[in-house]
């Protein structure tokens, strides 16, 4: 009979397993559900999905209020479920404006750091330039090439 | 955090402090969109394809204001570019514009940026610890952005309005 400690011990063990999914299941996964796209300003996330075709935590959410818990949770079980998990990074635009960072955002990539199945979708030019060329103020673009 | 959500927060205070725009004919009555984690509040002006755009990210309580080309930013898969044009514009950038012809817009935007940002570093401070900020800070943080967010629309908004035709060229 296992004691407290090993009981603790396996349960860690178990839950490690089930958020890195076997290799072939996850890939498995990552063929049959819909990819999940994070980034900064929730308004510009769903823009993103939306042209390709993918989920954000609001699909997740389905009307629930949104928690900092419920946001963790969300992006454990994408994790588990092998997803693909596409960042389209930071609104250098908002950034520039406000001079706000998301912490939440923040949280999400340090949940993802490691995570296979994640995609890197935008560039990062100098503090506050970059973005998704889909999504973002193209000046920026041109801003990028003039320099290469 | 428990009892009223950020978003209903956000458009009681914002609704409230914004209806000079609507009483005064300048604006058509609001359009309210969102899901759990934002919300928009869209005036678009009467007889043209501009609008003013209040936005939250609900998971960040940033509330960002924008001069929009309606038509366009209201396509789905559409946000800051469309077509290869800017369709969604900073009110603070239009109004730093604006400051370089009228004087007392530059001082406005100063006491702007000082008086939200006392309240935002509560809530950022809460945020940075994980956890959720109280209700009333984010009520008085909204209260307040709101106060001048209205302020700056119903004083400048032709001017604001002047600018956008002619970026846009309408």
């Amino acid at each position: 009979m296992p004691t407290g400690g090993a009981r603790k011990a396996a349960r860690a063990a178990a839950d490690e397993a089930s958020e890195h999914p076997g290799r072939q299941g996850a890939r498995q996964a990552s063929r049959e559900l819909k990819p999940v796209v994070i980034g900064e300003n929730m308004q510009r996330v769903k823009a993103y999905a939306r042209r390709i075709g993918a989920e954000t935590i609001d699909d997740w959410l389905a009307g629930r209020k949104w928690t900092l818990e419920l946001n963790e949770a969300w992006i454990r079980q994408m994790m588990r479920e092998g997803r693909r998990v596409i960042d389209i990074g930071p609104d250098f635009a908002r950034r520039a404006d406000t001079g706000k960072v998301s912490q939440v955002y923040g949280l999400e990539r340090r949940l993802l750091k490691g995570y296979p199945y994640y995609e890197r979708q935008f560039l990062r030019w100098r503090k506050l330039r970059g973005g998704n060329p889909d999504v973002d103020i193209h000046e920026a673009w041109y801003y990028i090439l003039d320099e290469f | 955090m428990e009892d009223e959500g950020t978003i209903e927060i956000f458009l009681e205070e914002y609704t409230a402090q914004m209806n000079c725009l609507v009483t005064e004919g300048f604006c058509e009555s609001p359009l309210v969109d969102g899901q759990s984690t934002w919300s928009s509040i869209t005036y678009k002006v009467a007889d043209l394809d501009v609008a003013f755009e209040i936005s939250l990210d609900a998971r960040d309580f940033i509330v960002s204001t924008y001069i929009t080309l309606f038509t366009e930013a209201k396509r789905p898969g559409v946000f800051y570019v469309s077509q290869g044009r800017v369709i969604r514009l900073f009110l603070e950038e239009i109004l730093k514009q604006l400051g370089t012809q009228i004087p007392s817009v530059q001082e406005e935007l100063k006491q702007w940026k000082a008086d939200t940002g006392k309240h935002f570093k509560r809530i950022d401070r809460s945020l940075r610890a994980l956890k959720m900020p109280d209700t009333e800070v984010v009520r008085e943080l909204f209260r307040t952005d709101a106060h001048w967010v209205a302020h700056f629309l119903c004083q400048y908004g032709k001017e604001i309005i002047q600018y956008a035709r002619n970026y846009w060229g309408l």
